[in-house]
Parts: structure tokens; sequence; C-alpha cells
């Protein structure tokens, strides 16, 4: 169960927020913390939720995509060519969830990817223009790479949010989400995942300049 | 806005707070995806809240059903989770129970898995509360269905009848921001009153109850018309076009499709939340509102059939929506906008992903199909039987073990249970043409306890002999390490008796008992022999073996006390392609040689050599040295060690240990080689066992 529990807060001055959510990887990677993070933002800030999990046979190293939806939704899948936001962990699962990010009509702001690989290129021609005619932006980041270098492999996820949040579209603010962070990981991880969520956000910053 | 307490909770998390905020007093539950994640929840409510609720993980589900209702009838509130499959197994009290009622509340879960994802079937527990004839409520989410348990508790206490709480894994798996409501304190005392005639009931009787069961009903449907808590309409207008009729997670996916396409003011909804009994007059006055109405409800067509008139309904009886597989938003969303363009309703494009979609899978990428952990026991219990009995015949069951399938060693998953029945079952069929093969079933701890015993005390009695094997990693491990009986531990953590395999084996008739250490893969391989030896003698009879070793995922401490350590050693760089030896250029004191007197003739190296280089000729086995790429499968597949050939010292990328022993921190380069996946590796050492090349070592510490 999330342990976390809330009283609304009241002082929540962000404007309503209608956002759906992708986060893709393998059983193991940490996708399930991710999701508490967000979901922890989301009942401090006061915005509804709701969302979906892989439990039983898929968390046995097979793929494992979480569904997130903040904001007036009824039903906790989202379609295809929906998704505001998209996290992977890994880049053949970031692939194989690609279209789940919303195209736009004028090639300008769809959906935002944030994939943790290493070669930033690893996606073919036909595949990086057809998302940029549609006006699907994607971020490649070795937020595992940052993560080992820091001295927690388990952070990959971590590093990844912290990269994401340096967006200025990113809907969730970066300190926001750092106080989630800062309940939601177990106290032995907590000093070293806000070291390494700051780092992600610095290296986000360098490579994400407005 | 509201000061109540609100948290962000899984589906199942909030269906244990609405059963607890019922003020239910008895609660008992089977782990099966997508249902296991209740009780743990309640116990969890329980400690902080501090409450009296009697709470057990039970044997099997029918055990749990009967705990539960027998309590109902003492006057407590009362209910029972379960999966979808586990009311199949709870069917008999089931039938019996609509007839009889309840006196204190009974409610009976049973989270449905569409798709499937965990489960062997994808039946709608909607028709099983047809069948049985008690209510059943389809919750939208898991909000709606934290709010349908109290009303699901005096709906059972009003009509002395058990009602059924059918969330799908889209309501128990989704997670959503509830607020927690009072927990309700009601005081209830057990007390049982005699009533023979009413619980031990005579045929005679029972047509009086079934008699009874069909008025109740008939009120309860009655009723359900005005409880617009349950059945509303939205967006309620005297003239429609296209109208919705939609029930449990069929409600939220309109919901959010109908606002997404701009129509949530052009299309009303009836939302059903008791597909079963239908309150048909609130169904058949929409209709009436109605040119048309799309009927949306998870997996079959409860509703649909219930509607007399059909002429304007569209669903899944005249194939509109998919018969089979989860309901998808994507699938939704084309069958709405399909019907708006077909009644002039305006609706906008609905963009494809089609192209990117195509450009991905043309990129041929695998899917991950789930696999045994690192270090998991059952691997190295896997590998050593299909080792000793390449031939045999490997009936499995219902668990993390299903996976053995990926090692080639399950032929048969279908039920809680039937490992042991169909070995045994196969065994006669094979024994009546006077064949006795090597047949090998294997079942898990819990399922055992579930219902393996009753197959054994059969097997025995009935003179079956084949070896079962029973993979006791002492915890219910697929389902989220819910305790077994033999840890002793209830389901509040509570010290309870422990139970012991052994003496259950043994008192089910079996003398050959064998307890092993499945790490230790050649002692193993060993003792399989001996027991199919067993099998074979005309004294002997069923031979039972429990391989013994804790899941490494729940027990992960216990393994890093003694780390073994392996690397793999290759052979030197291959100037080109893969790193592997060709006969041509090996010496022939390294090529493959058949002992003919170790050969039991079984044909397992001409069937399993990758190249075709083995043939048989009557009684033997010529090995084409051209053809013959030195990789060394025939040697290691050999289940007689009859094929002779030095081992190189090194890994050949031969892939033996990718295929047989399946490792998922086993891994293939890119360069083809085979390495170590260091962050997976649990260091386990089990791989050192299975490389016949000597590749994989141990790297002194």
């Amino acid at each position: 169960m999330n342990s976390q529990s809330s009283i609304r807060n009241p002082q929540s001055t962000l404007e309503k927020m209608n956002i759906q959510m992708i986060i893709s990887g393998v059983g193991g990677q940490g996708v399930l913390l991710v999701t508490r993070i967000i979901s922890d933002f989301a009942l401090r800030e006061g915005y509804p939720l709701i969302g979906s999990e892989d439990h039983g046979m898929s968390q046995r190293g097979g793929s494992v995509i979480t569904y997130l939806k903040i904001g007036d939704f009824n039903s906790p899948l989202v379609k295809r060519g929906s998704a505001d936001i998209l996290l992977s962990l890994e880049r053949s699962e970031a692939l194989k969830t690609l279209h789940y990010l919303r195209p736009s009509s004028n090639g300008q702001n769809g959906g935002l990817g944030f994939i943790n690989a290493s070669d930033p290129n690893y996606m073919n021609e036909p595949i990086r223009n057809y998302l940029r005619e549609k006006g699907i932006e994607i971020h490649i980041f070795p937020a595992d790479r940052i993560a080992v270098e820091m001295g927690s492999v388990q952070s990959t996820n971590i590093a990844l949010i912290g990269f994401a949040s340096a967006h200025p579209r990113f809907p969730f603010p970066h300190d926001k989400l750092r106080q989630s962070i800062d309940r939601v990981t177990p106290p032995k991880f907590r000093e070293v995942s806000l070291k390494i969520f700051d780092k992600g956000f610095l290296e986000g910053g360098k490579s994400m300049k407005p | 806005m509201s000061s109540k307490e609100e948290r962000v909770v899984l589906g199942n998390e909030a269906i244990a707070r609405g059963i607890v905020e019922s003020g239910c007093h008895f609660f008992a539950a089977y782990p099966g995806t997508p249902s296991s994640e209740i009780l743990p929840a309640i116990v969890r409510f329980k400690k902080e809240n501090n409450l009296d609720i009697y709470v057990e993980w039970s044997i099997n589900e029918k055990v749990a059903f009967e705990n539960a209702l027998v309590a109902s009838y003492t006057g407590k509130r009362t209910a029972v989770a379960m999966k979808q499959v586990g009311l199949n197994v709870a069917m008999d009290p089931l039938m019996s129970s609509a007839y009889i009622g309840t006196v204190g509340g009974f409610v009976i879960i049973t989270c449905d898995d569409p798709g499937p994802f965990s489960s062997q079937t994808e039946q709608d527990t909607r028709f099983m509360a047809m069948f049985a004839k008690v209510p059943v409520l389809d919750p939208a989410n898991p909000k709606e269905a934290q709010k349908m348990l109290p009303i699901a508790f005096e709906l059972s206490e009003k009509y002395q009848i058990p009602v059924i709480l059918r969330p799908v894994l889209r309501v128990s798996h989704a997670q959503q921001t509830i607020a927690f409501n009072p927990i309700a304190q009601i005081e209830r005392k057990a007390s049982f009153e005699h009533n023979p005639q009413r619980w031990s009931a005579t045929p005679r009787f029972r047509f009086i109850l079934h008699k009874q069961l069909n008025q109740k009903i008939k009120n309860i449907a009655e009723a359900f018309n005005s409880m617009s808590l349950l059945n509303f309409i939205e967006n309620d207008r005297d003239r429609a076009s296209l109208g919705i009729i939609a029930s449990g997670i069929g409600y939220s996916f309109a919901r959010d499709i109908l606002s997404e396409l701009g129509l949530q003011g052009e299309i009303p909804i009836l939302k059903i939340g008791t597909p079963y009994p239908l309150p048909v007059e609130i169904v058949e006055s929409f209709i009436g509102k109605c040119d048309h109405v799309l009927i949306l409800e998870e997996t079959e067509p409860v509703i649909e059939l219930q509607i007399t008139d059909k002429s304007k309904l569209i669903g899944r009886l005249d194939g509109t929506i998919p018969n089979e597989g989860e309901m998808l938003p994507e699938t939704i969303t084309r069958v709405i906008s399909d019907l708006c363009t077909k009644f002039s309703i305006p609706v906008p494009e609905v963009r494809s992903t089609a192209p990117l979609e195509k450009m991905v899978a043309d990129l041929g990428l695998s899917v991950r199909r789930p696999t045994l952990c690192s270090g998991c026991a059952h691997r190295a219990s896997f590998f050593a039987f299909k080792r000793a009995f390449p031939k045999g015949i490997f009936p499995s069951d219902i668990g993390c073990y299903t996976l053995g399938m990926n090692l080639e060693s399950v032929d048969t998953c279908h039920d809680m249970g039937a490992a042991v029945t169909f070995a045994s079952g196969l065994y006669q069929a094979y024994h009546q043409d006077g064949k006795d093969i090597p047949i090998v079933a294997t079942i898990g701890d819990s399922t055992f306890y579930h219902s393996g015993a009753p197959g054994l005390l059969n097997a025995v009695y009935n003179g079956a002999k084949f070896i079962l094997v029973i993979l006791d990693n002492s915890i219910t491990a697929m389902t989220g390490m819910q305790p077994t009986p033999e840890s002793g531990l209830t389901a509040d953590g509570h010290p309870g008796n422990p139970l012991s395999i052994e003496e259950l084996v043994k008192g089910c008739g079996v003398k050959y008992l064998r307890v092993v250490n499945p790490y230790d893969i050649k002692g193993l391989i060993r003792e399989a022999e001996k027991a199919y030896k067993y099998t074979l003698q005309k004294d002997g009879g069923m031979a039972v073996i429990i391989t013994r070793y804790p899941c490494v995922i729940n027990q992960r401490e216990q393994l890093k006390v003694n780390p073994v350590k392996v690397d793999i050693r290759h052979t030197p760089a291959p100037e080109k392609g893969l790193p592997q030896v060709k006969s041509k250029e090996m010496p022939s004191s390294l090529l493959p040689v058949i002992q003919e007197d170790k050969c039991c003739q079984c044909d397992t190296c001409v069937i399993q050599c990758p190249v075709g280089a083995i043939s048989r000729t009557g009684d033997d086995y010529v090995i084409d040295y051209n053809k013959c790429t030195g990789c060394r499968v025939c040697a290691q597949e050999c289940p007689t060690s009859a094929i002779e050939m030095p081992a190189v010292g090194a890994c050949i990328a031969c892939g033996y240990c990718l295929r047989r022993f399946e490792c998922p921190s086993l891994i293939r380069g890119e360069d083809g080689r085979v390495k170590i996946d260091r962050l997976t590796c649990v260091d386990c050492g089990l791989c050192l066992q299975v490389c016949g090349q000597g590749g994989i070592y141990k790297v002194s510490s």
C-alpha cells in the first residue's frame, strides 16, 4: 500500500491540471516508485488521480507499464495517442510505448518523452522524423549511468524524473517533486536519491535550454 | 473542501477500506491475482485502527467461503475474497448459500481478469451470480467499490442473501485518490440459532427455499430500480439518437471517452451498478427514449442477454464489441466515433497512431516474456528433472513455477491441483497399454495444500506410480508472499500451528519420500533417477520428492550469507562472427564420440543437434564430423552421458545455458558471447553446474 496520506493542501495555487502519463520499463526497474512519487505529489496538491499498475505474472521480468491520469478522469487506462508525458526506463520499452504520446495537429506542443538510454541517437531516422512532424518531443538521457556514478544503480528512475523536471513543459514543479521523493523513498536511500534527483535536474537544465 | 483524510490507494485497498468501513467482523481469503492485496490491506486497517476483525488466509477458496458463510449465520458481518477462477472452487457452497441465505451480511468479492493477464480463463463472475441467483454489484473504479461495500452488506442483511462484488483487474489494480470514511462499529456477538429445517434443509425444503429465493431476486430487482446511487442516468433527455448503457469499468471508459470527444452533453449514459438482477424498469424506459443503445460491459453480454427486446441494441451480441480480450479505450473510442458518424452526430476525427506503431513493429524488438527470477530454486529443479528424463511428461500447476515452461519442463498447466491428477490419469492411460514412461508432476507448496493433496490420496489409493515433486519455497510467491501453513504464521502475523508437508505426504499413504536441496543439481538428478526406479519396481509406488529452498526474493539475505561469484571464460576473440569452434579446425581429440555401451538409444542427440550432424541407422548412431560445429549440445543433452567430449574450458557461445537454464542474468551480448548481467545476478552459483564446457567458473574470493 502507498503509505501516503494527507489532508488536502488548501493553499494549493496551481492551475487546474489534466495530465495523462505513461511510465514504462522492465520488472524490477522501479517503475512503481516513480508512480508513488507522482501519486504523492498529486495527493499533496489536491489533484485527483487515477492510474493502473501491473502485478502478478508481469512482475517477473516482463515489460511493465503504468498509466497515470491526474485531473478529472474516471478510467485508469491512457489511450494510445493521448499521453502528455512518457517516462521510460528502458530503451526498447520506450519504443514500444512511444505511440501513447499525443501527436499534435500543428507540429508543436505534442507529447513529451524522457527516455533512459546511453545513445542519444538510438532511434532510427524515420521514427525521429515522424515524431518531429507530430510535435512529439523526445529527450534521451543516460539516467542509469548518472545513478551508477553516484553510487545507487537502483535510482535510475529518480535520475530520470530529475532530468525531466528541468523541462519547461514538464507539468510537475521540481521542488514539489523533490518533497515527494523525500517523503516516499525509504530512509536508507533518501539522501542519495535527492542527490541523484538534483544531478538529473542539473543535467536536464544543461541539455534542454528553453 | 473536505477535511477527510485522503489517500491514493490500490483498488484492492479501497475494497479493504470499504469492508472495514462496513463494520465487517470476519474476513477470509485465498490469494490469487488480481485479488491478493485485499486481505493484507484489511490487516493494516485492523492494526492502524485497533479493530476486532478476524482475518484468515484459508487453505483454498471453498474453505474460505464456507468459514465466512457460516460465521454470518451467527449474525456477524462477514466477507470472503478470491480471484474469478477461485469462485469455481467455491461454486459448491455458493450455489447452496443462495438457497439457505445469510443472517449477518455476507459479501463475496470476486476479482475478474479480462485479458486475461494472470488466469486460465476470462470468465465473467456476473454470470456466476446469475447462475447462482445472487445479486452482483459491478464497481466502475476503486472509489465506487469502496462506496458499494456498505450497500452490499445492507442488501445482504435485508434480503438474507449473499451479495457478490465483482471488480475487474482494472478496478482492483487501479490506483485512485479516495477519502477515508469513518469505520462503523457494529456490535454482534456470535449467536447461532438452531434451525435444522433451514441449515440442513432436505430436498423437500430446498424446493421451498428455491421458491423463496426467486421471490427475493424479484424483490431485489424491483428495489434496484429506485436505488439511484447504483443505477442512474447522466444527461437524461426525452429523445436521443444514441444512448449508452454502461456497467462497471465500461462506465469509466465511456465517461472519459465522451468527454475527450466533446460528446458528454450529447449522449446520455445509463450507469448500471447492478447487472444482476437487472433493474428492468429503468433499463426499458431508457431504451425507449433512444433510437440506438450501445452496451458497454466487461466481459460477457450479461446485461444485453437480460434485455428482452434487442432490436435497438449494439454490443457484443452483434459483434460490435469484441467477444474476447479486455475492453480497451481505443476500441470503444473507435466504436463510439463510428456510431456517431453513422447517426449524424458531429464527432472530431480520432488521430491514428498506426504509422508509428508499424515503424516500431518493423524493428522486430523482442517480446520480454516473464521468467523465473535469478537464483530461483525452481529453475534448478526444472533443469535437473528435464536432464534426468528428456523424454518424460511433465504435468505442472499454477504458480511461479508455471514458468518452468521456458525450460521445457512444464507440459500442462490446467487448474489448481491438476499436476497431481493429470499425472495419475496419464500414468493410468499409459499403464493400460502396458507402457510405463517417466511422469514427473511439479506442484508448489501452497498449491499442494490448496488442492494437491486429494489428488495424491487418489493416486495412492488407485495404484498410480509416478514422481511427484513438491517445489517447496515456503511461501506463496507469485501472488505477493503470503504465508503458507508450513510457516505457522497466520494472516495477521500471529503464530498459528505450523503444518508439515512431510507428514501430510506420509498421511496420504506415500511410502517413498525424499527431501532434497535443489541447489545441489547433480544430487537432485541422482535422486530423480532413484525415485523413477522405485516407481518401476514391482512393489514400488508413488515417489514424492520435496525440493526445499526458500524463495530468493523473499529471503535475499539468506543468499548473501554465502555468495558464489561466477564469471565466464571465453575462447580467444574471434576474427569474425561468433566465437564458435568449427570441428574442422578442432583437434580430433576434442570431437564428440559416442560410447555405445552407455547409449540408451533415446534419440535425444539426433533431435537436439542444431545442425543435424547426428543420424541413426538401426541401433547405430553416426556423427558427421563435416557438419559438426563442436557446439557440445549433444554431449550436454545426453541423459546417460554417453557422448564424450573433453571440455574446452571456455565459453564457446553454444547457447546451452541460455536455452536450457534460461536465467535472466545470463544474456547474449551484442558480440554473440554469453555474459553475466551483474545488475540482476544474485550470486547463487547455480550456473556453475550447468555449463558442461567449463566456461563458467567460480571467482575465488
